[in-house]
């Protein structure tokens, strides 16, 4: 008994060895690991870490940067082509478990997505935290030109990027989970932060002589005169219907935007001075609360009501008028108020005219749908483009930063 | 006879062209003689000794005797008395004829015996001669027989026999020879068959003294180190308890060391160790039962118990199998435990076995048993139950919050003992995933120069690692830690700067073996330790799956085990009433119950309320 | 009488309930309720948890004495051929379980951890893992499974916590999902029929009286129901349906999408072994069940010397369908097959031993 034992073992453990016996065991040094993935009409860029670099232990600090990161682009048709194109040359096994950033040319966003994206979903190395963004230009130049000063490898360099977006709203940090929900719902539509390279970093630029006070507007990323820093922008939205790209917003646009769907954190936000037009006033604000969105629905009409809140503590404003009256705060609590007020009423007309809802109002419709077919059959897009939007913004002034009273200047 | 030249000159050709043995002096080989093939437990020849017949014949006799016997008291019940002259007479006179045969029967069949068997008989000088003949006594030097004449009238010999060294000689001079030689001589002579009684009550102030009449108790002493006590005309022997022994003092302990609770540890004597542990319960409740064992090394073994508390059917089921042992010599109680415990094939310990009196008796009182055997210093404790065995005998000792805390590290200690090798080889091969991008470039970029691949690095290293712990324990007294320590460092060391295993993996295997000393018993850590290597091998064919293969299976395992009848891994696995005593150690007061599972007779050892409030005042100074 | 097992406290057979039921969340169960029920889903999972505990409870009624099981009350109401014939209808039911959830389980496998292995050598390396852990008996299995319990409770907690930061409540609306009418059909009859309760009724002269069996019952069909309701309901609040119903894993997928911080992500490597451990032991409890059901209905002494025979015998099996769509084909035959062993065979033993009631006068002292 013993022994027959002993020789049923041994047959099965002899099947393992001749099958080969290789379930996936990769060291790590037959691994290359890709940082990011670029689509372009016809071509793929990726993005390997090189592990020497970055790992190294028993090199000191105080050596110049040397490159941390190697980058390939292939010409080729799809996903599939590319990978086994990649193994002729690329000595490793490419693995995209690390992916953090998907980038999509513009070319091929307005191209549509359906048969680049889509199918990646499949893949059992996509991950729904990956994050996307829309380059003007291509994605191939937009992953060489990104070398960012302060970060080692581009993908912390995405990831802390990323996080900062309720910082600022001039970008929503975007995954792949909602990119393609939006694609997928009938109620909400695509987008994607745009990005582009600047290319006017090493000259010295000249501030024009009459500057606006309040916000200054771009209307696309890569044109913020500046010298020094990375060579990438994040600016603005691509709006997307279905999977195409059908239009832009701009950066006090994408503001609103985010403010309306409450991604709104420790922003700046500037205006002229209602006291005094010459000086400019800025304030720290945040969402109080997520904003209060009610759409009525009534015979293929929709009715939708906004109400934002938000709160804020004064940064930076001229001396000599003292804001913790009331009369002056209200005064000035107004002026914003109707700043972001007209930012959100033409962002909504935008979108209207794109014909995609991306804020996700047809969610809110849903309530008035009994069953699920019913919902999916109704012309969402048609109605949003009709829609009659009520846009309320409240903006209340917590706090004046370290300053209770301000004395004027002695001249 | 003058040998000729041409002799000579054959004659050293010879010696050199032709090959001889040299002319060494045979080593020592243990050859095989006839002996090896019959042992004393399987030989078939046993049944036919012509002691068995002899025996077949007195049984034949004895029959005869009880039929006949019967046929008197039918005969006198009923009142026949003249059925005597009949019948029975002639029977009876054929009995008497057959009891003279019966007598060179009898010496025959106690010849066959066998020394041991034999029982003592009255003559001093034969039992001298057995003795001597057991003892091999004059080729046997340490064996020592004083024979004396007790000053009585008339003067009576005695013999003393007793082992050098093992036996105490002020005992033996100040309470047998001083009393009995020292005699007033007007004693009458005493009557030969209250001899020993007489002497046990009058004349020999030594604390304990036994009679025996047979051979094999006798020498059972004698090899203790007690003395037998032989007189002239009496066929009994008195065993006298003499011993002593030189042996270890109870010391501190050396494996199980606190730093709270008491520093005390069992030594090598049965006596001291039982004694020991009675001076931790204090109750007249503890039963200690002594088997003895083995055949040709007769060691005796300590059953202790509290007679209250205990299940009766455990400590029956535990006697039943210690008797059951056959075996030729026990060395020490692990060996004893290994016979009798429930799973063998399972390195799992299902005994737990400690060093301290005081853990020996929480768990007496708690309804466990504990077994001692002469000559060893540990005690096991059974039954025991798996999540037992993870704890240490200082918890008691702490604050409850404190001792939730220590255990609670130990626990996280077992883990990482067991899984962290085979989970890190896991991750790094299979689930490269799992990491956080900047922790695998950084682990991916110390790999890149080694050469190995992920298994056979962390196998040699594991196997340094092995080498090192048992090579730091066959180092004599000082230098063992140290070789141990410097030889980790210089290996750790040189291994990273050669290049030949990345840092990631000694930090691994250094933590691994760190964790595995924090496993308070010994025998599961080593456990652990083979399921260590199991799930590597798992781990680097499938990976995290692999892994959790092995533990799933290592659960059932443990699930399916028994440690004398209770199951291992209560109170979880049978969910029983839990006692706040498993992995979070509750506190001292809410401890009501005993454990549940081991079914005790008395379940409640404290009151609800365990901490009474007395109500009087305490300037009154108490009483 | 080696399928005699020992004795099972009320934990044991919650757990041996909870966790053969609760495997089916780790496999499609979720993007199959949301297919049928759209945003339904939850309740769909609700309402064949009730129905299920309802039979049950009423199987555990028809029980006449706290030794007998199953198989002696079909003697008792069906008479000998028929129970044989119903017998071995419940040996093709968990024998099919088995293969089912075996065949299922390694595809899970070979999708989402071991993507480059071969499909024999992960079906070999689990079915001598799970022929050596029943080898072991049931009653190990048990007291795994009981403390195996809170570690998948604690994961299914731990993945709806994590995902908060997604959780968007208009995803359940509309309320209605696809209708009242196709979300009660589907509960009853498409999405998983719960079969593997009946297995109480099989370990009945284990556990320890009627009054526990209705414990078990009711404590393990409530557990696993909650998990599963709260599993489907966390997978429509995330990705809601119109991408929820195409997921072919989404247990998996949930886990994949945790994203707190640069930090705590790509945690789903954790949950592996959790859904290992679940198919491992449900796959063990069915294997258990055929072949203490088939030594039951061939009278033959033991159990275990069965086991390697029949272990290659389904191994066969489970490689039969060619592809994936033919392992789903498959699973709707197989649950139109159980309804009959779930709903009718129950109801039919109810009518029947109504009317023999009926039949025989009470005695009245």
């Amino acid at each position: 008994m013993f022994h027959r034992l002993v020789l049923l073992i041994g047959l099965v453990l002899m099947t393992t060895v001749f099958s080969g016996c290789n379930s996936g065991y990769q060291e790590t040094d037959s691994v290359a690991y890709i940082l990011a993935v670029g689509v372009d009409k016809g071509s793929s860029t990726y993005q390997i870490a090189l592990p020497t670099a970055v790992g190294s232990t028993t090199g000191s600090s105080g050596k110049s940067k040397e490159k941390t990161t190697e980058t390939i682009t292939i010409i080729a048709p799809t996903m599939a082509n590319l990978r086994s194109l990649s193994k002729t040359f690329v000595s490793r096994t490419l693995d995209a478990s690390h992916n953090k950033v998907y980038i999509v040319g513009e070319e091929m966003a307005r191209a549509g997505l359906e048969d680049s994206l889509a199918p990646q979903v499949r893949f059992y190395e996509y991950r729904g935290s990956e994050f996307i963004i829309i380059v003007k230009g291509s994605a191939d130049d937009f992953i060489r030109q990104n070398t960012p000063e302060l970060e080692t490898l581009p993908s912390k360099y995405y990831e802390n990027l990323m996080s900062l977006s309720p910082g600022t709203g001039f970008f929503v940090r975007t995954t792949l989970h909602n990119f393609y929900y939006g694609m997928k719902n009938n109620g909400i539509a695509a987008y994607a932060p745009l990005a582009a390279v600047n290319r006017q970093i090493e000259e010295s630029h000249k501030a024009p002589s009459e500057a606006t006070k309040s916000t200054v507007e771009y209307d696309e990323p890569g044109i913020i005169p500046r010298t020094g820093g990375n060579s990438v922008e994040l600016m603005g939205l691509a709006v997307f219907r279905g999977d195409k790209m059908v239009g832009t917003l701009n950066n006090k646009e994408t503001r609103a935007f985010s403010i309306v769907k409450g991604f709104f954190k420790d922003a700046y936000l500037s205006v002229a001075d209602p006291f005094d037009p010459k000086h400019s006033i800025s304030i720290i604000c945040w969402l109080k609360e997520k904003p209060k969105i009610t759409v009525h629905l009534q015979d293929q009409h929709a009715v939708i009501d906004i109400q934002v809140t938000i709160e804020g503590s004064i940064t930076g404003n001229k001396m000599g008028i003292n804001y913790n009256l009331d009369e002056n705060r209200f005064l000035l609590e107004e002026s914003f108020s109707q700043d972001i007020r007209h930012d959100i009423e033409q962002m909504i007309k935008h979108t209207q005219e794109y014909g995609s809802d991306i804020t996700g109002f047809g969610l809110y419709a849903r309530k008035y749908f009994r069953t699920y077919q019913e919902y999916t059959d109704f012309d969402w897009v048609d109605t949003y483009s009709n829609a009659d939007v009520h846009v309320n913004v409240n903006v209340v002034i917590r706090r004046t930063g370290l300053l209770y009273n301000t004395s004027p200047f002695i001249y | 006879m003058e040998i000729s030249f041409l002799t000579k000159i054959y004659n050293s050709l010879k010696n050199i062209l032709v090959y001889s043995p040299p002319h060494n002096p045979q080593a020592f080989v243990l050859g095989e003689g006839d002996a090896d093939h019959k042992g004393i437990f399987n030989d078939p020849s046993h049944s036919c000794s012509p002691g068995q017949q002899q025996l077949e014949r007195l049984l034949g006799y004895a029959q005869r005797l009880a039929v006949f016997m019967e046929k008197v008291c039918t005969m006198l019940r009923a009142g026949q008395w003249e059925k005597w002259n009949h019948e029975l007479q002639g029977e009876y006179n054929l009995l008497l004829q057959q009891q003279e045969e019966i007598q060179p029967l009898q010496l025959a069949y106690t010849n066959s015996l066998g020394m041991d068997l034999r029982a003592i008989s009255i003559s001093l000088g034969e039992n001298i001669k057995i003795l001597k003949k057991i003892y091999n006594v004059p080729a046997n030097t340490d064996i020592i027989m004083r024979s004396f004449e007790i000053p009585a009238k008339p003067p009576l010999k005695a013999l003393l026999i007793y082992i050098d060294g093992m036996s105490d000689k002020k005992i033996i001079t100040q309470t047998i020879l001083r009393p009995l030689m020292l005699l007033k001589s007007t004693r009458q002579g005493f009557p030969n068959s209250e001899l020993t009684k007489n002497m046990i009550e009058k004349f020999l102030p030594n604390g304990q003294i036994k009679r025996v009449t047979n051979f094999m108790a006798v020498q059972d002493s004698i090899n203790n180190g007690d003395v037998a006590l032989f007189f002239q005309g009496v066929a009994e022997a008195l065993l006298i308890e003499a011993k002593g022994l030189e042996h270890r003092s109870p010391d501190r302990p050396l494996i199980e060391q606190s730093i709270r609770g008491s520093q005390l540890a069992f030594g090598e004597l049965l006596k001291v160790n039982t004694a020991l542990i009675r001076d931790t319960v204090h109750h007249s409740d503890v039963m200690t039962e002594v088997i003895t064992l083995g055949s040709r090394g007769r060691k005796k073994c300590a059953v202790m118990y509290l007679r209250s508390i205990a299940n009766p059917t455990l400590v029956a089921e535990v006697k039943r199998r210690i008797n059951g042992v056959r075996t030729s010599f026990i060395g020490d109680i692990d060996v004893l435990i290994q016979f009798i415990e429930d799973h063998p094939y399972i390195p799992l310990p299902t005994t737990l076995s400690t060093e301290r009196p005081d853990r020996v008796g929480a768990h007496l009182d708690e309804g466990r048993i504990a077994l001692l055997m002469d000559g060893s210093s540990f005690v096991h404790i059974l039954p025991i139950s798996f999540f037992a065995l993870l704890q240490s005998g200082e918890d008691f000792s702490m604050n409850f919050v404190n001792a939730t805390f220590f255990r609670i590290i130990r626990i996280i200690g077992f883990f990482i003992a067991t899984l962290l090798p085979a989970v890190y080889l896991a991750i790094i091969t299979f689930h490269q995933e799992a990491l956080p991008t900047d922790l695998l470039l950084a682990l991916a970029g110390a790999r890149e120069h080694v050469p190995f691949p992920g298994l056979f690095e962390i196998v040699m290293m594991e196997l340094a690692f092995e080498l090192t712990r048992e090579g730091g324990l066959r180092m004599p007294g000082l230098l063992g830690p140290t070789i141990g320590v410097v030889g980790a460092i210089i290996l750790g060391q040189a291994g990273i700067s050669a290049g030949i295993v990345s840092p990631v993996v000694i930090i691994v295997i250094a933590v691994t073996g760190l964790a595995s000393f924090v496993i308070p018993d010994y025998q599961i850590a080593v456990g652990m330790r083979l399921f260590r290597f199991f799930s590597l091998i798992l781990a680097s064919m499938m990976g995290l799956i692999g892994i959790t293969m092995g533990l799933l299976l290592l659960t059932v395992v443990l699930c399916s085990m028994t440690s004398f009848g209770v199951p291992y891994m209560v109170p979880i696995a049978p969910k029983v009433i839990p006692g706040l005593d498993i992995f979070v150690r509750g506190p001292i007061f809410r401890q009501e119950k005993r454990p549940d599972e081991l079914n005790p007779q008395d379940g409640q050892r404290q009151p609800h309320i365990s901490k009474v409030w007395q109500t009087q005042d305490p300037k009154e100074g108490g009483e | 009488m080696s399928y005699r097992i020992g004795k099972m406290g009320v934990a044991e057979g919650i757990a041996l309930v909870c966790i053969s039921v609760s495997s089916h969340i780790f496999l499609m169960l979720p993007a199959r309720a949301m297919s049928e029920a759209a945003s339904l889903a939850w309740l769909v999972v609700i309402i064949s948890g009730m129905v299920s505990l309802l039979i049950v409870l009423m199987l555990i009624y028809l029980l006449q004495s706290d030794s007998e099981d199953l198989i002696d009350m079909l003697g008792r109401l069906l008479g000998k051929k028929m129970t044989k014939i119903v017998l071995s209808y419940y040996i093709a039911a968990f024998g099919g379980n088995v293969v089912l959830l075996l065949r299922q389980f390694i595809e899970n496998t070979l999708l989402s951890t071991l993507p480059e292995a071969d499909f024999n050598l992960i079906l070999i390396f689990y079915m001598i893992f799970i022929i050596t852990i029943v080898y072991i008996g049931i009653e190990p299995i048990a007291r795994s499974c009981y403390l195996l319990l809170p570690v998948i409770a604690l994961a299914l907690i731990t993945v709806g916590i994590l995902l908060l930061p997604l959780y968007d409540s208009r995803n359940l609306l509309p309320w209605f999902g696809t209708g009242a009418g196709p979300v009660l059909q589907s509960a009853l009859t498409k999405v998983t029929i719960i079969f593997p309760p009946i297995l109480l009724l099989f370990i009945a002269p284990a556990l320890q009286d009627k009054k526990a069996m209705r414990t078990i019952a009711l404590f393990s069909l409530g557990l696993s129901t909650v998990m599963k309701s709260f599993t489907v309901l966390v997978f429509t609040l995330v990705f809601g349906v119109a991408v929820g119903q195409e997921k072919m894993l989404p247990f998996f997928e949930m886990a994949r999408l945790v994203y707190l911080n640069r930090y705590l992500q790509h945690i789903e490597a954790i949950f592996i072994p959790v859904w290992i451990i679940t198919g491992i032991l449900s796959i063990a409890i069915s294997l258990y069940m055929t072949a203490s059901l088939l030594t039951r209905l061939l009278n033959l002494p033991s159990l275990r010397p069965l086991l390697p025979l029949l272990a290659s015998l389904l191994i066969q099996l489970t490689l039969l369908p060619p592809t994936l769509s033919d392992v789903f084909k498959l699973e709707t035959f197989f649950n139109q097959y159980l309804i009959i062993g779930t709903y009718l065979i129950p109801v039919l033993l109810m009518i029947i031993s109504l009317i023999k009631r009926r039949r025989t006068p009470c005695s009245t002292d």
